[in-house]
Formats: structure tokens, sequence, C-alpha cells
């Protein structure tokens, strides 16, 4: 069963969704969650209207918090988790996880959607929860098939983000703050860079920092089909404004490509479904890295460190790196090339002439082609 | 009197590393050739590694190895052999983030874990979790004042260690995806493509202005080394493994020296030497600085403004002194420089060593008029000097 859930933010965005199927409402007061705009004392309202008409509930605490911070917090939480209200706590500052393993008795549900991409880690996180009747909230760059693998093997709910906003920045500075000609009207701005493909992004300044988005939103609904039968079991809806996560939860209740068609042209921002089909977050590795070269450098007696024309090559030799002459040897050039060559001559730094030499800096010949960088390799490898 | 804490210096390759305990360090920290967080960094080869671990342990330096990306399923294949191998060569200790490396890690070797700042611990109450998930060392967040650091250590009983100098992320670490979705680059497996460092255009409605509003000044927190020894912070934390030589000598020379008249002290040194030090910071190229958050909370004024090329700077490197023999100085180039410029020498202790080139020649022995990146040149030897230390000259 996929069960949905929402974020209420008022009485009025509750009322809307009342009725069509989530049973699971997040409230998240300003104090404590990062994007929160009901005081603690609304917040303690709400939840028992969403508990009285049957509902759950979820206290979100998803700041992070350093020291002074995280005690101003627990003072201000106390009360409201005293009123019994909430049916779940939601928390991401490992401290909090913590504090409310050793300070409360509710069902926890950690946010684990930063990092979080291995099967291990998350078992740990898991197991930690331990009877709680905890739930795993996962990360949205997760590809299909680890969505799979990790519903099948983590003993516990697991909840996804379906439909909303994709963080990707979240930083407790002001970063708006210098700019008076920007009032950011309901603290939200756009920034793009022209010096890049980074165009549109909201970004959002309020006490807790600054956080920035993408500027589209992720889709995952056209999946939810998929997503229940490998056993996720909830499914977080967080539109724009409650009258799509409504339209949502109606097209949870009777999917049909139409209706999901209509939302999507509906929907005020461009919906992607992310990593859902293939985390592409490592494809410009290789890139990074000048591959052949690094599996050289595992096997180089030494690097050309200087180049005198006609005259000599300057090899600093490596850790086990060993020249003798008469030896067979060939130079790994940065674009690729290999020179081979036989060493006739060698000469230590001072110039004077050795037969082998096994560490510090050697002189050999002149090898045309060869410049600084160049790595210098047995014959036989 | 309080401890004098350790002085933890980047080792972005085997060279780097032996200039880092040559300059003072008293740990360095590197990466071997997975696992780590730089993807774009030349990491240390396995052999690189084991001569880098015998080289500081001879000086009485320790190594510690970063595995601190956030590793997906696969990236987790060889891990435990990695470590294995890692605690076989004598490495100190392993730099985390992620639970599920900690879980591999526990699993396979002895070795302490140190939690990398990418983890994100903020309070004790974190650190309380995070020693019961078996860290033996908390890398605070940069978020953490020295106060905070000190209360958390006081709490959690564990040591803490405080980034005190280098770059800063202007978002919380391992917060930051967006090149995740930009660039194809993972920031927490090491590929971030530095978007915080680029100008926006910030709109709201018809309001408009370009800045650079995320870009983070850099840190530099010489002057608090008081209230760090107060605070009982046991390591401090050089940024840096892909910066260049001078940048890493200049650091960890000036923080050795700060430390140690810290520990013969017991006060605040002499404000010619503070200022001396300042200046030295000044050498290479820096974003503007700033305490971050080691006072209190970051405020707007933390923020660099700039366009990075405008970083500025005292110094250029020239090279680096890759032997010394009874004559004479073997530099291996890295800018250009003429006879007749004075270039400075930076002795592993003590004032910089000024010399102008009165003569100059190729690794042959040619006399030569310009010293050119990519090659060897001799300069006559100089008194103090020694394989490893970098030469410098004014820009
Ligand atoms: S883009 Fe900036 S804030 Fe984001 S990870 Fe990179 S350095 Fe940190």
């Amino acid at each position: 069963m996929l069960n949905p859930i929402v974020v209420a933010h008022s009485k009025n965005q509750f009322k809307e969704v009342l009725r069509d199927g989530a049973k699971e409402v997040i409230v998240a007061p300003r104090e404590l969650s990062r994007f929160g705009r009901l005081s603690l004392t609304q917040s303690m309202e709400l939840a028992k209207e969403i508990k009285a008409h049957g509902m759950r509930p979820l206290l979100q605490w998803d700041i992070l918090m350093t020291e002074t911070v995280f005690r101003q917090k627990v003072l201000q939480l106390r009360p409201l988790l005293e009123e019994k209200c909430f049916s779940a706590l939601r928390v991401q500052d490992p401290g909090a996880l913590g504090w409310a393993l050793e300070e409360t008795d509710l069902p926890l549900h950690w946010i684990a959607e930063t990092g979080n991409h291995n099967l291990k880690g998350l078992d740990a996180w898991a197991r930690l929860l331990g009877k709680r009747g905890g739930r795993l909230v996962l990360s949205f760059q997760l590809p299909r098939e680890r969505l799979e693998t990790y519903a099948k093997k983590l003993p516990i709910p697991l909840e996804l983000l379906g439909l909303g906003p994709i963080l990707l920045f979240y930083s407790p500075r002001s970063l708006l703050k210098n700019f008076d000609s920007i009032r950011a009207s309901e603290g939200m701005v756009t920034a793009s860079s022209e010096e890049s493909a980074h165009k549109g992004f909201p970004v959002i300044s309020n006490d807790h920092g600054s956080f920035l988005f993408h500027q589209k939103h992720l889709g995952l609904l056209e999946h939810a089909r998929q997503l229940q039968k490998m056993g996720i079991t909830h499914l977080r809806l967080e539109g724009p404004d409650p009258s799509f996560d409504t339209k949502a939860l109606r097209w949870l209740k009777h999917p049909d490509p139409k209706g999901w068609e209509e939302l999507r042209a509906s929907y005020p921002k461009g919906l992607i479904c992310g990593f859902y089909r293939r985390n592409k977050s490592d494809v410009l590795f290789p890139k990074l890295k000048n591959e052949r070269l690094e599996r050289a450098r595992e096997r180089a007696l030494g690097e050309v460190i200087g180049v005198e024309k006609g005259a000599f090559l300057g090899i600093r030799l490596r850790p086990g790196g060993h020249l003798e002459v008469g030896g067979h040897y060939l130079i790994q050039t940065p674009e690729g090339k290999s020179i081979p060559f036989t060493l006739h001559t060698l000469k230590c730094a001072d110039l004077s002439e050795v037969i082998s030499l096994s560490e510090g800096t050697g002189l050999i010949g002149p090898i045309k082609g060869v410049g600084p960088g160049g790595l210098l390799l047995g014959a036989t490898v | 009197m309080s401890q004098i804490p350790e002085l933890l210096s980047p080792a972005g390759s085997l060279e780097k590393l032996k200039m880092a305990v040559l300059y003072g360090a008293d740990a360095v920290y590197a990466a071997g050739p997975d696992f780590g967080l730089r993807a774009g960094c030349q990491n240390l080869t396995r052999d690189e590694l084991l001569e880098g671990v015998e080289f500081a342990h001879r000086r009485g330096a320790k190594v510690f190895v970063t595995v601190n990306g956030f590793l997906h399923d696969g990236d987790l294949v060889g891990l435990g052999e990695f470590c294995r191998f890692l605690e076989s060569i004598g490495a100190d200790a392993l730099i985390c983030s992620d639970l599920g490396v900690i879980e591999t890690i526990r699993l396979d070797c002895t070795l302490p874990i140190h939690l990398s700042t990418q983890a994100s611990c903020l309070n004790s109450w974190a650190a309380k979790l995070w020693k019961g998930l078996g860290v033996t060392r908390l890398i605070l967040g940069r978020e953490v004042s020295l106060d905070e650091a000190r209360t958390i250590k006081e709490e959690s009983g564990l040591p803490v260690e405080v980034f005190i100098h280098g770059s800063l992320c202007s978002s919380y670490s391992g917060h930051c995806v967006i090149s995740n979705y930009t660039a194809g680059r993972d920031s927490n497996r090491g590929g971030c493509a530095h978007s915080c460092r680029f100008s926006y255009a910030l709109e709201d409605g018809d309001q408009r202005a370009r800045s650079f509003f995320m870009s983070s000044k850099d840190l530099q927190g010489l002057s608090l080394l008081g209230r760090v020894v107060k605070a009982g912070i046991d390591s401090i934390k050089i940024e840096g493994r892909m910066k260049g030589p001078l940048y890493g000598a200049t650091v960890t020379k000036v923080y050795r020296e700060a430390l140690d008249a810290w520990g013969t002290l017991g006060r605040a040194p002499r404000q010619d030497l503070a200022e001396r030090w300042e200046e030295e910071l000044q050498t290479f190229s820096h974003r503007d600085y700033s305490t971050g958050s080691l006072l209190g909370p970051a405020g707007p004024d933390s923020v660099h403004g700039h366009r990075e090329e405008l970083r500025q700077r005292t110094h250029d490197v020239l090279g680096v002194v890759a032997e010394v023999t009874e004559t004479d100085v073997l530099v291996e180039v890295k800018n250009p420089f003429s006879l007749g410029r004075e270039v400075e020498i930076l002795p592993f202790r003590g004032a910089a060593i000024p010399q102008p080139i009165a003569s100059m020649k190729s690794m042959g022995g040619k006399d030569l008029m310009r010293a050119l990146p990519g090659s060897l040149v001799r300069l006559s030897r100089m008194e103090g000097v020694e394989r490893w230390n970098v030469v410098r000259g004014r820009c």
C-alpha cells in the first residue's frame, strides 16, 4: 500500500486535502522546520485537528543545528511533545535523532535524503531506529533499481518524495542580506548564472538560512504503481500549492495516463523524474581524471620533472623506483603516447655518472617528444 | 597550561605530504587512489601511501587517510580490502562521512575513525550518536564556534578537530548537490563544480542584482589560536589538498610557528611576529579572509562577493628545491624567472632567505638567462636550503 503524505501550512490547506486520501499530514513549525510557516501554538492546534479527523500529524524538525541553536530548539520542542498531539517526529540532524531516541518515545522518521546512497548505511540507520516504529525517508537521487533492492532488504517503512521541489543547497548563512534592492518578496528570489546552465534557481532566505532549489520539480507520480510494487510504503507530495497535492491525491486513487498528463500540463513548474531512471551524478568523473595516466602512475618508476631540450631529462624517482644503465624503459606521456628507450647514461643531481639509482633525482639523455609530467615505466609492463 | 593542538595539513600528493611534514605538520591527511572526496585531485597510489606513512612516521607525524565520499553501493566494492591495506602499512586513522563506509571499515579493520566535516556534526547530541556508531574523533562542521566545539568535546568525551584555514563551502558540508544536477558530478563524491563561486543574476519581479552571493570568504583563524588553545581543541586542520606548494608550505609553516610560540610562551606571541605571520598568509592566492563561524555564526560579511580570479597575493611560487648538491641547488621550476631577480627560499624553520640570482645554469650546466616552467635549473648553493623548500618571488 502506497500511503500519500502531504504538508499543511494552515488549517485551510489541511481542509483542502482532507477528503482526498492522505492519512498523514506533515506539520512544520516555523521555529523547527526549514520551510515551516506555523507558530508553535498554531502547529499544536493543527495537529489536534488532524488527529480529530482520524489522521496522523507528523512533526517536522528538519533544521540542522549548532550546539547553541540545538539547545534553544529543544526548549521550544518540549511543550509541543508534552501535548502528545503528534504521531511521529521527523528529523534530519543526527543530533535531533540522538536526542529523540533518548528523550521521546515517538516513532521517528529519519530523513536520510542527503547522502545515504548505500544499503549498509541505510540498514545501520534502520537498526538504530529499532522498534520505535520508525521510517526512513530515502534520497530522491536513488535510481529505481536501488530503490527496489532497498525496499526488499530494509526492515522498515520507506518514504520517497513523489512530487515537489528539489533542494540543491542549504546554508545557515543569510546570503541575500547584502542586497537591499532585492526584497525577496515572500522570501523567494531566482538566481541565474551567466557562466553556466544554472538558470532560474529559486532561492529562499529565512531564519534558518538560505536554500537554493532546482528550477524544476520532481514528479514521480507516473511511477507510483511501480514504487508501490517494489515496496516503497509512503509517497510525499509537496506541490507548489495544496490544489496540486489534491490533484495528485486524486490521481493516485485513480491513476490514468491522461490524468497525469493533465496534471503535468497545469503544473506551474517543469517536472522531471531526476535520477529515477539512472543516477547520472558520476557521468563526468572519467573526464576529471586521466584514467590512463592514473593507472600508469600505480606502476611508474619515476616522473619527468624537468626537460633540457637536446640534453637531459630530469627524473624524480618514485617509491620503489630504480634506474639502471642498460635497462629498457618507456615513458608514457600525459597524452598517452608510450616511448620506449634503452638507458645509456645516467647521472646524479651533481652530474656525476652512476650505473644505477634508487632514489632522488636522476638525469638521463634526451628523448624526443617527452615533456614534464611524463611517467617512466619498466619496458616489460 | 592548556595543551597545544595538533597541526593537520593537506597532502594532495606524495610531494605535498613530504613538504607538509617538513614544514611542521603534526599530521597530514591524504587520499588513496579511490574513495576520497577529490575526484579531480592527483591522489596517492598505494606505493606512495606506503612511502608517505614511512616518511611521516620517521619524523613523528601521523597520516590520516580520507575515505570521506558519500558512497553508492557499487563504490563500496574493494573498500574493506583497501582499509586492510592501510592498516598493514600503519596509517593512523581513516576520515569518513558515510555510515555505510563506517560500517564497512569496522568490519574489516581496527583503524580509528575520524568523522569528516562532510557529515556536518554540529552539536553534542550528534557527537554522542556518532560515538555510539564507532567514531573516535570528530571533525566538526565548519558552522560550529570554538565555544561550541569545547562543549561538544566535553559532552561527548571525543577529541575534536576544527578547520582553521582555507576555503569554505557556504552550504552545510554534504548538503550541496548543485553539481549533481547541473554538471553530472556528485559533489559528495568529489565532483563539486564550484557553482557557488559563479556570478548570479538575482531577480525578484523587476528588481535585479548581479552578484557572487553564494561565494564564501576563506577562513583564517591565526589570530584565534589563543582561543583555540583555551577551548581545548585537539586538532586544527588546514584545508586544501588541491592547492599548490606555496600555499601548503606557507600555511603549515605559519601555523607551526604560531603554535610553537603559544606552546613556549603560554600567551600571545609578540606583535611583530604576529604581523609577519599575517603577511605570510598574504603571499599566496586566496579569497578575502574571515574568521568564518569560529567566533559565532558567519554573517553577511562572510560572503566573498568577487570573481574568483580577483584573488590577491604578494608572491608567486617559482619552484621547489628538487635536490641540494655540494655546489648547487636544483630547482624544479613552476613559474618563469630571470637572472637578476631576487628570489626567496622558504626554509622549514625561520625567516625566508632572500637571494638575488647572480648566476643560473641548466640541469646540464649551461649558463641560463631565464628559467622556464617544466625545467630544472641550478642555482648556487645557499646556506640553510634543503630539499623540498619552496622558492618564491615577489609579484
Ligand atoms: S558548490 Fe560551493 S557550496 Fe556547493 S559543495 Fe561546492 S564549494 Fe561547497
